[in-house]
């Protein structure tokens, strides 16, 4: 630390700058978030600024995501230059991946199936599905523009989206739009296009280095890497790029940071695979902490229960599991030949209960249980899904403890008789049959880590807060980098809408911030 | 951008003096293939076919009995591999197809002393357009030069590498079985 009193600006304040050149990644955090608290929100994090900048614009946006593009079209809508850096050779970051579902209450998709639904319903679902630890200002704001943001998307963007609304776990109504080509990369795409339209390119390979916190601790620019390649962290040539306004944080999350989501929750190690693009790491969350931002429920990263360990990423065999195994089969732990969970329960209880056992689950459904699946013959094709001609042939397959899985039939069969499931209260379709017709279908199911609710703080209008509990002038940030907004548990569909409710917000919200000179 | 003389996407081997071929194929199978475009700096008007003039006089890259590659093209090589079992496709490096073809170091790299790497736009001075490649695959399911997710707009090199083995971008996410050239 002494050498932060020689630094070369001489003013008194607190430069980091040698800090940061010694120490990395999460030391660094560590020691700031420490320092950030004791010494205030003007010169924590602060660093000496350049003396040349190699380019300037007002926005500049890190990430090309729902909620970076979101941003960018609404700052430079509203008349500012922009910029738009990503660290991968690609654009759109988990966005163009994505299934594709985007949830709105009151929409009028909903109202052309004569489905009752408000905001206010959709924040009870989201409170009730987050265990209540939502920021319930931000998941308001969610639900109050979740409609005129689909509308959006269809108006202003030109996304198209399939004619019905889908219902999905832990929603009260159907509310879920869908697009037609089942992928996020329907809205992506079409954002793509709208950001060009404005004279707009998403400058790929451009990775955030670090921020420019001046002494009156405004960000002032940030540090690039151009030319980066993933994960290299001394690839590429250092820039130095200079925000008139204001800096938007959309980096994302970073369910596929091993290192990181382990100290967050040591369970989730390599062995645990992840449905996310390899990109999605913590190092922007890093610098925002880093630069003095509070971090937010940083530990609840949600794993799908559906994934299956016998294929890469999302895949294909969650669709077994959420069409044949869990709503109309059931699951067991092959040791014990029994079930151990409610198989539609929220992903979080699945997921743990799964882990708990310490081994793959296995997913089980008979002929008339795979009536709705789609794929089937793709997933057992390549071996995803397993045929048996009787429930032997699959206990041995799965090492799975054969009386323990007759005395499961049985039991399941008879509470669905009933219509209660003693154990575990899992509610029963309506169309749901006895497990009994051969041939039968498994899978092994094991957790991947999907989604991490946590992330940084901001307030309505997507500024980023700080460890002093003030805005951190000059910086914004929107999506899944952000945290609270679904507390505890995300329901399906509802990130979408979140990374563009709050990506509009930043961009709008940056652009009004007043120039530095 | 096209560039005369060259036809993009059905290379026309203009050097064609037929001979023969199993050479990529062999230097691949027996796992002695080194990038070579630097060693051909210090020859770059070496011919495709001459083994030994990037690889070294006492290199045997091809099987034994292998025919005679030098002066040779890829039309040659396809004469006799052709089809699923003997087709050069996949495994023959990018280096050694485009030097097969009469496309040269200095033809992609302005400096070959220090070769920067290309952007996918100088690529389409052959290949003429991402359009272009989209259609000669459209009739594969999924088309990897339009897919749902980027369309025909990913760079050439995120799959398609010439000095190294190429890869399969989307089995990032998917496990496609397809051959990348
Ligand atoms: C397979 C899959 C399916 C999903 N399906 C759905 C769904 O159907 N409905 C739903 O609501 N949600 C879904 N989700 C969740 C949702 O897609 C994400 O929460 C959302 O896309 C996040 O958007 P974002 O803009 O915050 O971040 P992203 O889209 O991930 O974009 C962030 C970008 O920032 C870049 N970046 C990161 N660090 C840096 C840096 N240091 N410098 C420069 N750039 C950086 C990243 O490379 C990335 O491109 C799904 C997620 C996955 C993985």
């Amino acid at each position: 630390m002494t050498q932060d009193k020689e630094n070369q600006s001489g003013k008194k304040g607190l430069s980091r700058r040698d800090f940061m050149k010694t120490t990395g990644g999460m030391a660094a955090v560590a020691g700031l978030s420490g320092g950030g608290l004791l010494l205030g929100a003007k010169s924590a994090g602060a660093v000496e600024m350049p003396k040349k900048w190699d380019e300037e614009f007002d926005v500049v946006i890190i990430g090309s995501g729902f909620a970076g593009l979101a941003a960018a079209i609404e700052a430079k809508k509203a008349g500012s230059s922009v910029v738009i850096l990503e660290k991968m050779r690609v654009p759109g970051g988990n966005s163009i991946i994505n299934g594709g579902l985007i949830a709105g209450a009151g929409t009028p998709l909903q109202d052309k199936e004569g489905i009752k639904d408000s905001a206010d319903t959709m924040y009870q679902d989201m409170l009730k599905a987050g265990l209540g630890i939502n920021h319930p200002e931000l998941a308001r704001i969610v639900c109050e523009k979740s409609a005129e943001t689909i509308m959006w998307t269809v108006e202003d963007l030109g996304v198209v989206y399939k004619e019905r609304v889908t219902h999905l776990g832990g929603h009260a109504v159907p509310r879920s739009y869908y697009t037609t080509n089942s992928s996020g990369a329907g809205i992506v795409r079409p954002m793509l296009d709208r950001a060009r339209s404005l004279g707009l390119d998403v400058r790929t390979a451009m990775y955030l280095e670090r921020f420019f916190k001046d002494e009156d601790g405004r960000i002032k620019g940030v540090k690039i890497r151009s030319g980066y390649v993933f994960p290299r962290a001394d690839s590429g040539k250092a820039k130095l790029i200079k925000a008139r306004k204001a800096v938007v944080l959309a980096t994302g999350g970073f369910g596929f940071d091993v290192p990181f989501r382990t100290i967050q929750d040591p369970r989730l190690t390599a062995e645990i695979d992840c449905t996310n693009q390899p990109g999605a790491t913590a190092d922007g969350l890093i610098q925002a902490l880093q630069t003095g931002a509070t971090p937010v429920q940083l530990s609840w990263i949600q794993l799908g229960p559906w994934a299956s360990p016998d294929e890469k990423g999302m895949g294909i065999g969650y669709i077994f599991a959420i069409s044949a195994a869990f709503p109309y089969g059931f699951m067991v732990d092959p040791k014990t030949g029994q079930r151990f969970v409610d198989e539609l329960a929220d992903r979080k209880t699945r997921a743990d209960a799964i882990l708990k056992t310490g081994h793959f689950a296995i997913g089980i459904a008979d002929e008339k249980g795979v009536k709705r699946t789609a794929m089937l013959d793709k997933m057992v094709e390549r071996g995803i899904v397993k045929k048996f001609p009787n429930l032997e042939a699959l206990a041995a397959e799965y090492d799975i403890n054969e009386p323990g899985l007759r005395e499961t039939v049985e039991k399941y069969n008879a509470y669905l008789k009933k219509g209660k499931d003693d154990e575990f209260g899992r509610p029963f379709q309506s169309d749901a049959k006895p497990v009994e017709n051969p041939p039968y279908y498994a899978m092994r199911l094991w957790p991947k880590v999907h989604h991490t609710m946590g992330g940084i703080q901001i307030d309505k209008e997507s500024r980023v807060i700080s460890m002093a509990r003030q805005p951190i002038k000059g910086l914004y940030a929107a999506g899944e980098v952000c945290g609270g907004v679904h507390g505890a548990v995300r329901l399906g569909s509802n990130a979408t809408v979140e990374c563009l409710v709050f990506g509009r917000i930043a961009g709008k919200s940056a652009a009004n911030q007043d120039v530095w000179t | 951008m096209d560039e005369p003389g060259r036809n993009p996407l059905n290379f026309q081997y203009k050097h064609a003096a037929l001979r023969l071929t199993f050479v990529f194929a062999g230097l691949i199978l027996s796992g002695v293939f080194v990038g070579c475009c630097f060693a051909a700096d210090k020859n770059p008007s070496v011919q495709g076919g001459n083994c030994q003039g990037c690889h070294g006089a006492q290199a045997q890259v091809l099987p034994a009995g292998h025919v005679e590659t030098k002066g040779q093209n890829m039309d040659f090589c396809g004469q006799c591999h052709q089809g699923p079992e003997s087709s050069l496709k996949g495994k023959l490096p990018l280096s050694h197809s485009h030097f097969l073809s009469g496309i040269h170091c200095a033809e992609c790299h302005e400096k070959i002393a220090s070769p920067e790497p290309l952007r996918t736009k100088q690529c389409f001075s052959c290949h003429i357009s991402a359009a272009e490649v989209a259609k000669r695959t459209a009739g594969q399911n999924p088309n990897p030069h339009n897919s749902i997710h980027y369309g025909p707009d990913l760079d050439c090199d995120l799959c398609h590498h010439v000095h190294r083995q190429s890869e399969n971008f989307c089995n990032q996410c998917h496990e496609y079985t397809f051959t990348v050239p």
